[in-house]
């Protein structure tokens, strides 16, 4: 049963046609997560749809003047279009958690100020690329990509270092203390980039231009039935963004070398020592990839809201430690990565449909973490990505 | 208990020759006299909060001289309440240990001033506020508490009053940020509007802070002529930013929570063609008040914010009143007769305007201002363009104005 | 660290000082000379701040200090007292700042105490602590706050005396809300309990938000303004008046503010007092022992017959239960209850109390608490103020030639608690895992590489 996480299933009794297209590369790597991804997706908006429908029928004029039904109509393309938008980051800061978790069996709280940090990042590179006046001469494209490409690097080498620092010295101490070291820097971070912001710029609390980038800003008009959906390019960017990175993500984990180290390292870190696989550098390589992915999902979510504030990550810790953690007992076998897009349909549910508003919301969130317990409690024997 | 004994040690030691060198200063007997500021310094209003420090700071170098005359050194000491009630409520409790601070100036939120007064009044230690507008703060009756701009009732209801003027405007959505500030504004303006015959489509409380999708998509599809929120840049910002990218034209308006270089700055292209009613007009209104921009570019090296030049001549007030009672009995007065000197100022002439107290600590006289926003660059906010001016009596000033005119009439009878 | 250079000085010094004549006397000179130069500093100097965050810490601690030197147990507890009965009451009424500091201390030190049941004795880490101060602090707001909740309107406002009955109310209800956490989270372990714990702070937090409609209760982010006090006999005012006037300090305005904190002192100090009784009990209990087994090996202690759920229950329980009672404290202390006081860095902050101090530890977390607290609320702070006094008078810092005021504003220290706080753990967990005072046993656990040749812990040497 664990064996086909380490070796992919080649079974040559099965050799036929059909076996050799399913495992081919576009099909492993490309086709098969993305439709599970299209599915989920797909299934979540189906059930928002139906409960809100079915809600409408139940209260059919909640004000004067308003039909529940007609306001379906009208709202609801624009909420799950908001919500994948949304959801893909979160899926992207939770990789990083899940990706750190499946190695070291701990929860990195620091992850959240690693995607502040990148957001961070992306916006001073891009204030020196407008410093020097080439905004407007770089290609739309180019520019996403060093902006982004940036901010993924810094932050990767900063979780890196944080592992060096904080975590690698502690890692055979009791499971309690590297957990408080984790909140320790997350609480560091936040204060120590407000104090660089605060001695290079003298502002304590940044509220990044978005340069002048008109493309950036005009909507694209989407139209369903009656009702008109202004799609945001920044939207656009993150979801394809987002898949690009999930693709690359499940392929180095599942189809190349490094990523068996680092599968080998998760399931047994003194075993995989003895046969040769460096330890200390499949875990340094996790931090990267883990990091990377959070700073880069950190800058572009932070393109589309214009709004940088080390303390607001805080809020993006929980969200995300939630979805990662809804997501990861669910994923049981390969390339199950794409199974962090089931957050997709919680999202959407949750924060769209306003059906868990306030109270309802905080108790909902604790049942919610007592429904999951289960999960936790045994945790998976095998880490499956 | 080896470690802890070594550790004993050493603590004892160094404790014991920091104590020498603290008590071998020597310390001179002066008088002194500090006034403290609350406002939001960190945070996404410390931008307003930091220009009510400023203008505290700068009234206290440079009003302070008639003090310094008479022996006191009046030193100014700034507080950040991080625009939360709990911080606020807790710096209030420091502050009012410190028997040297004779007056706070501030605070910024309404929602933090109510319950941080709550202190300084139980410890008689008087409160001037530039900026805050909430009914309550003065409605209280608390001896101790002031301002010197409008009241949110007045204010909501003049921009009720304009939104009714303004072409095509026939329903409005209220959304305000749950705060005592945001709602109380908000209440007050959509009670008005449905006065003036608005039709007030939805009346909404949000305590977000960066996304306000979920909210947006509602207001759009009930197709509002004209959105007012109650509430703070920080969100005024992002709110109208993210509703005009998800297409909605129509108006919006704000009250003075908006009122701030950095809603330009946050909400960008979107900001141009936004109202706000604000009681603190922007400096440029008042001639007086050239120098003090002068000085305060100078000092601070940027431009006043709106609420700067009213801490200043809060200030000036607060100085006024201490001189006056420092002349009349030659010691340094307690608190309770400084917050009894502050109330009875009368037409302190200062920087933005004419300022008398009535009993409950209202200026007799307040302005209220329109005023449209005319360009996404921050720097050119003190230049927009003010559309009507109001001056409006406090509760308490409207009432005795009645009695004056028609003393047959008395109302309450 | 090690103490293998025997005949260095410090042995000698060590040896002449565990002398109870010497220790007395250097005791003694110790308290004397704190106290003199705390009421010997003057608020109208330019470096008071400086001054006060100098001296104030050592005389906080001076009951610790008190304990860990070699004299007579009776002498000791009368040296305490003395101390916690006298001399800070007269520094109270010089300053009534270092009450405001004491109050907040006892307040943080309780709930410390209370969160090191959980974490430091059954070992579940806790990172919602905080819920259960909620729990009580609500509890005596909502029936006293003048903000138009349903109990106000309704007309149902308890009277002032109620307040001591509300403390146990306060108690009860925390450790009923600390079993209901405790019966799901029975089965977690390490960083999954975390997460539900964390989880479960915000929850509460966030019902205290939401909890304004349809039925006001909370009176949502607004919070509830003038919670009830405890009433004040009119003798305690004129009681403390007399003592004032008899030592010639003079009051500025009326006295009512100064008494109120002297009363809330003696509350807290009373409460603090319990809880430490009550902490030292149970760790020397058998209910201690079954803390300690689970902590150190659940399934082991099963096999041995410790009751799991009734201990973890109970461990819940009790750390609630404590933080409880100092909720309505702190509710009525402060006059003012709102969801913020209740979010998450304050729960860490709690957290970092009992690991700075040493987890386990009775008097490690107290040494922890008044770090930490004083770090928060003193040292920070009064840089800050320090900076802007010396900002006021542009002072140049010489040799360096820097001026003061090219300072920026946004770097003040009071800003960073955050980053001190983080540093401040990481530091801690990196190099003395066991903290400050270590626990015996933990640092056994924790430290390897002395398990040879530390002696065997007799339980008298885990107490006083």
């Amino acid at each position: 049963m664990s064996s086909e996480t380490l070796t992919p299933p080649q079974a040559p009794a099965l050799d036929s046609p059909w076996r050799r297209l399913l495992d081919s590369f576009p099909v492993r790597y490309i086709l098969y997560p993305v439709g599970q991804m299209v599915i989920f997706i797909a299934g979540a908006a189906g059930i928002l749809t139906l409960l809100s429908v079915l809600l409408a029928l139940l209260v059919p004029e909640p004000r004067p003047n308003i039909v529940l039904m007609d306001q379906i109509g009208k709202q609801l393309p624009g909420m799950i279009i908001s919500g994948i938008s949304i959801g893909f980051v979160y899926s992207m800061v939770a990789l990083g958690y899940t990706l750190v978790y499946g190695v070291l069996k701990f929860i990195n709280f620091a992850h959240s100020e690693i995607f502040m940090v990148g957001s961070v990042i992306g916006f001073e590179v891009m204030q020196r690329i407008e410093d020097v006046g080439f905004i407007q001469l770089w290609h739309p494209v180019a520019l996403v990509v060093t902006i982004v490409g940036s901010a993924m690097i810094i932050s990767g080498l900063l979780a890196v270092l944080i592992e060096r620092v904080a975590y690698r010295p502690l890692r055979n101490a009791p499971r309690l203390v590297p957990l408080i070291t984790a909140i320790g820097i997350s609480f560091f971070l936040i204060d120590f980039v407000r104090a660089i912001e605060a001695i290079t710029r003298n502002d304590f609390n940044l509220t990044y231009p978005t340069g002048d980038l008109s493309y950036l800003r005009t909507p694209i008009p989407m139209t369903f039935g009656e009702t008109t959906v202004n799609v945001r390019i920044t939207s656009i960017i993150i979801v394809l963004a987002a898949v690009i990175m999930l693709i690359i993500l499940n392929y180095f984990v599942n189809g190349t070398k490094l990523g068996r180290g680092i599968r080998a390292v998760s399931q047994d870190r003194t075993t995989a020592g003895l046969m040769g696989i460096n330890v200390n550098l499949m875990i340094s390589i996790t931090f990267f990839v883990g990091g990377a992915l959070g700073g880069g999902g950190g800058r572009i979510v932070r393109a589309e809201r214009r709004h940088g504030d080390a303390l607001r990550r805080v809020h993006s810790r929980l969200e995300s430690l939630y979805s990662g953690g809804a997501r990861r007992y669910r994923q049981r076998d390969r390339g199950a990565s794409w199974r962090a897009n089931v957050g997709h349909g919680r999202v959407l549910l949750e924060r769209r449909a306003g059906l868990f508003s306030s109270t309802r919301s905080a108790l909902y969130r604790y049942f919610r973490l007592l429904c999951i317990d289960p999960y936790l409690d045994f945790p998976p024997k095998r880490v499956a990505w | 208990m080896k470690i802890s004994r070594k550790l004993f040690v050493l603590v004892l030691v160094v404790a014991m020759g920091l104590m020498l060198s603290a008590t071998l200063v020597n310390a001179q007997d002066g008088t002194v006299i500090r006034i403290a500021s609350q406002s939001p310094l960190s945070g996404g209003q410390s931008v307003v909060g930091t220009a009510i420090r400023n203008g505290t700071e700068l009234a206290v170098m440079q009003l302070a001289g008639p003090l310094t005359e008479l022996g006191y050194t009046v030193e100014f000491v700034p507080y950040d309440d991080q625009a939360t009630a709990d911080v606020g409520v807790s710096n209030a409790q420091l502050i009012v240990n410190d028997p040297a601070i004779l007056a706070v100036v501030g605070h910024y939120n309404s929602g933090v001033a109510i319950p941080s007064s709550e202190v300084y009044n139980d410890n008689d230690l008087v409160m001037v506020s530039p900026a805050n507008t909430g009914v309550n703060i003065t409605d209280r009756g608390y001896a101790t508490v002031n301002r010197i701009c409008g009241r949110d009732d007045a204010q909501g209801a003049a921009g009720a009053q304009f939104a009714a003027t303004l072409d095509g405007v026939e329903s409005v959505y209220v959304l305000h940020d749950t705060t005592t500030y945001g709602q109380g504004v908000a209440d007050f303006f959509s009670a008005e509007a449905e006065a003036q015959g608005l039709t007030v489509l939805g009346f909404e409380g949000t305590e977000e802070t960066a996304n306000f999708e979920g909210i947006i998509q509602p207001i759009i599809a009930l197709e509002p002529d004209l959105v007012y929120f109650g509430g703070i840049y920080d969100r005024g910002g992002i709110l109208i930013s993210q509703l005009r990218t998800a297409g909605y034209t129509g108006v919006f308006l704000g009250p003075d929570g908006m009122d701030s270089s950095e809603f330009a700055n946050i909400a960008g292209e979107a900001a141009i063609g936004t109202y706000y009613t604000t009681t603190g007009a922007p400096v440029t209104v008042f001639p007086e008040a050239a120098q003090f921009v002068e000085d305060y570019t100078a000092e601070f090296e940027m431009d006043p914010q709106p609420y700067a030049a009213q801490s200043y001549d809060v200030t000036g007030i607060i100085i006024t009143a201490i001189t006056q009672l420092i002349e009349e009995n030659g010691t340094l007065p307690t608190r309770a007769e400084v917050a009894a000197a502050v109330r009875a100022t009368t037409e302190y002439q200062g920087i933005t305007g004419n300022y008398t107290f009535d009993d409950n600590g209202d200026p007799e006289m307040a302005s209220y201002y329109i005023i449209s926003v005319d360009s996404s660059d921050p720097a050119l906010w003190g230049s927009n363009t003010i559309l009507s001016t109001q001056m409006i009596p406090s509760p308490l000033a409207a009432m005795a104005m009645m009695e004056e005119m028609m003393p047959e009439a008395t109302p309450g009878s | 660290m090690t103490a293998q250079t025997s005949q260095s000085p410090w042995t000698t010094f060590r040896t002449w000082f565990s002398r109870p004549s010497v220790a007395g006397v250097v005791i003694l000179a110790y308290l004397l000379i704190v106290i003199g130069a705390l009421l010997s500093l003057n608020r109208a100097d330019l470096l008071f701040p400086l001054y006060s965050t100098l001296v104030f810490p050592p005389f906080v601690l001076s009951p610790l200090v008190i304990l860990a030197s070699p004299l007579d147990n009776r002498i000791k507890v009368t040296l305490i007292l003395v101390l916690v009965v006298i001399a800070m009451p007269l520094i109270g009424i010089y300053d009534s700042s270092y009450l405001e500091l004491t109050i907040q201390i006892c307040i943080f030190a309780g709930l410390a105490l209370g969160l090191n049941i959980v974490v430091g004795f059954a070992g579940l880490l806790d990172l919602g602590y905080i819920a259960f101060f909620a729990v009580g602090a609500y509890s005596w707001a909502m029936f006293t706050s003048s903000a138009e909740t349903v109990f106000f309107v309704s007309g149902i406002i308890v009277p002032g005396w109620a307040f001591y009955i509300f403390i146990f109310v306060g108690v009860v209800l925390a450790a009923l809300v600390g079993v209901l956490l405790g019966l799901p989270v029975l089965r977690l372990r390490g960083d999954y309990l975390a997460i539900v714990t964390l989880g479960f702070g915000e929850m509460i937090r966030v019902l205290a938000r939401n909890a304004d409609q349809p039925i006001n209760f909370t009176n949502g982010s607004q919070g509830l303004l003038n919670v009830g006090t405890p009433p004040m006999p009119q003798f305690w005012v004129d009681f403390i008046g007399s003592i004032a006037s008899t030592l010639g300090i003079r009051i500025a305005g009326n006295l009512e503010p100064l008494a109120q904190q002297m009363l809330f002192y003696f509350i807290g100090i009373v409460i603090l007092g319990v809880i430490i009784v009550a902490a030292r009990r149970l760790d020397n209990s058998a209910i201690g022992r079954a803390w300690t087994a689970i902590r150190e090996d659940e399934v082991a202690a099963i096999a041995m017959g410790v009751p799991l759920v009734k201990m973890k229950l109970l461990a819940f329980a009790t750390g609630a239960a404590f933080a409880g009672a100092i909720g309505v404290l702190y509710a009525a202390k402060q006059s003012f209850v709102s969801p913020e006081s209740f979010s998450l860095i304050q729960s860490i902050s709690i957290l970092a109390m009992v690991i700075v101090g040493g987890m386990g530890g009775i008097r490690g977390v107290i040494l922890g608490a008044i770090i930490v607290t004083l770090l928060n609320l003193q040292v920070l702070k009064n840089l800050s103020l320090q900076l802007n006094a010396l900002r006021n008078i542009d002072f140049i810092v010489p040799l360096i030639n820097f001026h003061i005021r090219d300072w920026p504003t946004q770097l003040e220290p009071a800003k960073y608690e955050r980053l001190v706080f983080g540093l401040l753990l990481v530091l801690m967990m990196l190099f003395r895992p066991a903290g400050l005072l270590p626990e015996p046993r933990r640092k056994l656990e924790l430290d390897v590489k002395k398990r040879a040749e530390t002696p065997v812990i007799t339980s008298s040497e885990t107490g006083d």
